[in-house]
């Protein structure tokens, strides 16, 4: 149960971006994921997790939905690229977008439990 | 050291989440883009197969192979109903730019880099005059008025079930507006403006002021001779003098004004670049009857020539009904076939090219009093809102005069422009008529009432008669106009069109063309065709007079032709000069040439540059020789290079200039391709890419191998190409087509019909039209919708 809760916040991060419609909203949201997560997960190779998790996610639905984005292929080549650049702009980007924002919101909780002098148990009190 | 590795992580972190959430021009960010639900991955493909829409309409449309819809209905407002749900599918977004261009609305999609599109239509107020001639149609068309609102209701049709189907919605983070029946009224506005709003009076007028009339007329002939024009010249029609129109012989030539509406793609220079007429534009019709061809049967040949985007400006279906079938080019948003055939006719368009644009030169003071009919008038102003995605209004202030819109060249010259295809046009319902016609006395009383833009329209049945009309409303100006500059200070009298068709019809020569060239030889002011090159006309018309049998194809390999004809001129020049012997080598490779512009070729590379030279020295002559800012048309000028008895007062070195010809060629060649320039071919300057309609870099496809240039039947200029090609041949009393276009059936970059004609097209291949009566003999289908 505790390690469900550990990889719930990651999980919750990618879920909400196939919910919602708005990217102002996404972005803010896996912001706040990422800093209530602060006070209760495992603070252990935090961006590492949530970037790891992300590109397997968006990886799988990337290779299930490729077909749709054949044309962004065409795309980078007449812009003179090279068409694999198609799996860094979606999944590795989108994976590393969550990643860098779930963990920006973390690193901000993280700083303020600390000013707070709070232990990670104290902080899982507060908030859980 | 923790706080500096947390600074580090939110400085980081911030900088990402700027680069993620900038707009990429008017498209949205990157992290918009390519997370799921907000991004491309959303948007799903249309898929093939059998779909059954319930509706209080009953029809079945089958989409072949190449994304051709075939609408088989039981009435016309059936089919109209079915073609608005296919445009809609296939091309809402185009449909949706351009009525907002025509609105003055686009910035409400694009935001304020599309200011300077709407800044300029809005004042227009076509959203108004859309509206107002539909209530017309309602009161005296109701047929044509349901026609239009069955369109609209499939149009919307579609939106309702299919937010979400076009990538580039999505890009926009929009969704479709709902479609309003008026809307199908406003590109005829937009097809005027690519096709009319041409305005060269100033220079024009510089031409009448400071040459002598013999010189005019030697290097700048309004009614040349020996032109090959559209119709014979016996048919004059009644012209009424309007003695209130003086004419203004001291203006000056016009200061081109710098853009200053810069940004990412530049979407608002782009929409708004339009051409003179004499640059590059063109389009190509021409009908053989029966005694010229094999089969006995007429062949009819149509290449418009438009600026080429994806998707392109037209759109082919093909509607059947108890009471018409018909097949052809539709634009986007309009109900109709423009170019096509049904069971009895077949017709096809050419741009007329005619002047509808009036300059007039005004005395004004205080910057906002203008001199009218003796009496200082103020301006009239009016303010325009216009509403711009993500910021506030932006508030419009125009100003204009009884003659129109004012126009400020230069620091304090004040002029006015009325531009007659601004008037409401009756075009769509003309055409309504048009492709229901079943012989030429229909086909002409519909195009009576066409209006703006002019076009030629060939004609040919299955009567074996052909046939040409210049429709199109025409101007009834002083008699003595010819594009002159007006004086503003006069009363203003509004001119009304002449009350006359163009026409000619079983011409015994057995064959009819146009190529945007003068339509009469007569003293009627069409346009400056004069001013340009006649030089494609002139083949056309060599080709079809000199073959007795023709068949189709012959036909579509002579619309692929890649001669210029030009060429002549310079072999000529270059048997009366003497070439210095360092520009041996040019001489000895075009005197092996035979004129083809093929892409393989190296001497086409070299003619298009000696081609080029030629130009700028016509332009060095006319600024310093003749002291004015137009050249003379290529033409005119190697006329006047060859001709041994004429020469400008004051005398004139012409070897010199023929000298100077070759050195500038033999420069840019080496400076351009080094000393193998023997080695390049043509295509190294010929290929071409054409644009997304949005401009977004990739998106658009490169052209290479291709041949042609301004001067040859299968255009080829920076701006201007074939945006489709089509041949229909009468084959024992049917009509069949075969045709290409240059892009696709669908706007949607997802779908593989956006470019799947390009390839073909550039061949100059094409693909043979289904039209049957029976959808059961249709082939290829691959989707089928099932209204019931």
């Amino acid at each position: 149960m505790k390690k469900i809760l550990n990889y719930l916040p990651y999980i919750v991060v990618l879920i909400i971006q196939f919910l919602i419609d708005n990217y102002t909203i996404i972005l803010i949201s896996i912001i706040l994921i990422g800093f209530i997560a602060s006070f209760k997960i495992e603070r252990k190779k935090v961006f590492l997790k949530s970037f790891v998790i992300a590109f397997i996610v968006f990886a799988t639905i990337f290779l299930m939905y490729q077909s749709r984005v054949d044309y962004i292929k065409d795309l980078l080549v007449n812009l003179g690229l090279s068409s694999a650049f198609i799996y860094v702009f979606f999944p590795l980007l989108n994976a590393l977008n969550t990643a860098i924002l779930f963990f920006f919101g973390y690193k901000i909780g993280t700083l303020f439990t600390k000013k707070k002098g709070m232990s990670k148990e104290q902080a899982i009190e507060i908030v859980g | 050291m923790k706080t500096v590795k947390i600074i580090l992580v939110v400085i980081v972190s911030l900088a990402w989440i700027f680069v993620t959430t900038f707009n990429l021009g008017p498209l949205g960010s990157l992290g918009e883009l390519t997370t799921y639900k907000t991004g491309l991955l959303s948007v799903p493909l249309q898929n093939d197969g059998i779909r059954e829409i319930t509706s209080d309409h009953k029809l079945n449309i089958y989409v072949d192979d190449i994304g051709i819809p075939h609408v088989y209905s039981s009435s016309k407002n059936e089919a109209a109903y079915g073609l608005g749900y296919m445009h809609a599918k296939d091309r809402y977004f185009q449909m949706e730019m351009i009525s907002r261009i025509v609105q003055g609305r686009l910035s409400e999609l694009l935001s304020a880099q599309t200011l300077k599109s709407d800044k300029f239509w809005i004042p227009y107020e076509f959203e108004q005059k859309s509206i107002e001639l539909l209530e017309t149609y309602k009161k005296e068309e109701p047929e044509f008025y349901a026609y239009l609102q069955a369109y609209s209701d499939g149009v919307n049709t579609y939106l309702e079930n299919n937010e979400n189907t076009d990538p580039l919605y999505k890009a926009l983070g929009e969704t479709p507006r709902v479609w309003k029946t008026e809307y199908s009224l406003l590109f005829t506005w937009y097809m005027s403006w690519t096709l009319t709003y041409f305005d060269h009076h100033i220079e024009q007028q510089e031409l009448l002021a400071e040459l002598p009339e013999d010189i005019r007329d030697y290097f700048y002939p309004l009614q040349p001779d020996g032109m090959n024009t559209i119709l014979p010249s016996n048919t004059v029609p009644p012209s009424v003098n309007v003695p209130n129109l003086g004419l203004d012989y001291s203006a000056t030539a016009s200061v081109e004004t710098p853009n200053d509406d810069q940004s990412l793609f530049n979407l608002g220079d782009k929409l708004m670049s339009n051409h003179k007429f004499y640059q590059g534009i063109g389009s190509n019709n021409w009908v053989v009857n029966n005694a010229k061809t094999k089969n006995k049967g007429n062949i009819l040949a149509n290449d418009p020539h438009l600026y080429l985007t994806l998707p392109e400006a037209f759109y082919e279906a093909h509607l059947v009904t108890d009471t018409f079938k018909v097949y052809g080019f539709t634009i986007p948003g309009v109900p109709v076939i423009v170019s096509g055939h049904n069971d009895k006719i077949s017709w096809g368009i050419t741009n007329g090219e005619w002047d509808l644009v009036d300059r007039y030169k005004l005395q004004v003071k205080e910057d906002s009093l203008y001199l009218n009919d003796g009496k200082w008038v103020p301006f009239e102003v009016e303010n325009y809102t216009i509403k711009v995605k993500g910021k506030s209004d932006y508030i419009q202030e125009h100003k204009s005069t009884v003659h129109g819109k004012i126009i400020k060249e230069g620091d304090d010259q004040y002029y006015a422009q009325h531009w007659y295809a601004g008037n409401k046009s009756n075009s769509v319902k003309a055409m309504y008529d048009v492709m229901q016609s079943q012989n030429w006395d229909e086909f002409t009383t519909s195009l009576r009432d066409y209006s703006y833009p002019p076009q030629n329209f060939v004609y040919s049945d299955v009567e074996d008669n052909i046939g040409i009309v210049c429709a199109g409303e025409l101007p009834e100006r002083n008699t003595d106009y010819v594009g002159q500059v007006l004086d503003g200070t006069k009363r203003y009298i509004p001119a009304k069109s002449l009350d006359s068709l163009w026409y000619d019809f079983n011409p015994e020569k057995k064959f009819l063309f146009s190529a945007n060239q003068q339509p009469i030889q007569n003293n009627i002011y069409f346009g400056a065709h004069g001013l340009k090159d006649n030089y494609r006309a002139k083949r056309i018309h060599s080709l079809l007079e000199g073959n007795e049998s023709w068949d189709v194809q012959e036909i579509q390999k002579m619309q692929t032709d890649e001669i210029d004809i030009s060429f002549k001129d310079f072999k000529e020049l270059m048997k009366n000069y003497t070439i210095q012997d360092e520009y041996t080598d040019i001489v000895k490779e075009l005197t092996s040439w035979d004129g083809n512009m093929s892409d393989e070729a190296n001497q086409a590379l070299l003619y298009e540059i000696l081609r080029n030279v030629s130009i700028e020295q016509a332009k060095q002559f006319a600024n310093t020789k003749l002291q004015v800012n137009k050249e003379p048309s290529l033409q005119y000028f190697l006329k006047y290079l060859n001709d041994k008895e004429y020469t400008i007062p004051g005398g004139d070195n012409k070897q010199e200039i023929v000298n100077a010809i070759f050195a500038k060629t033999d420069s840019t060649l080496t400076h351009r391709y080094g000393n193998q320039w023997k080695n390049v071919s043509y295509n190294t300057m010929s290929e071409f890419t054409i644009s997304n309609i949005m401009f977004i870099p990739g998106l658009g496809e490169k052209i290479e191998n291709i041949g042609g240039n301004t001067n040859t039947i299968n255009i080829n200029t920076e701006t201007f190409h074939p945006v489709f090609r089509a041949v229909y041949e009468i084959n024992d009393g049917q009509i069949q087509a075969q045709t290409i276009m240059a892009g696709g059936q669908s706007g949607m970059i997802n779908s593989k019909h956006y470019k799947d004609q390009i390839e073909p097209w550039k061949k100059g291949q094409y693909k043979t039209v289904q039209f049957v009566n029976n959808p059961n003999k249709l082939e290829n289908i691959k989707n089928i919708i099932k209204f019931n």
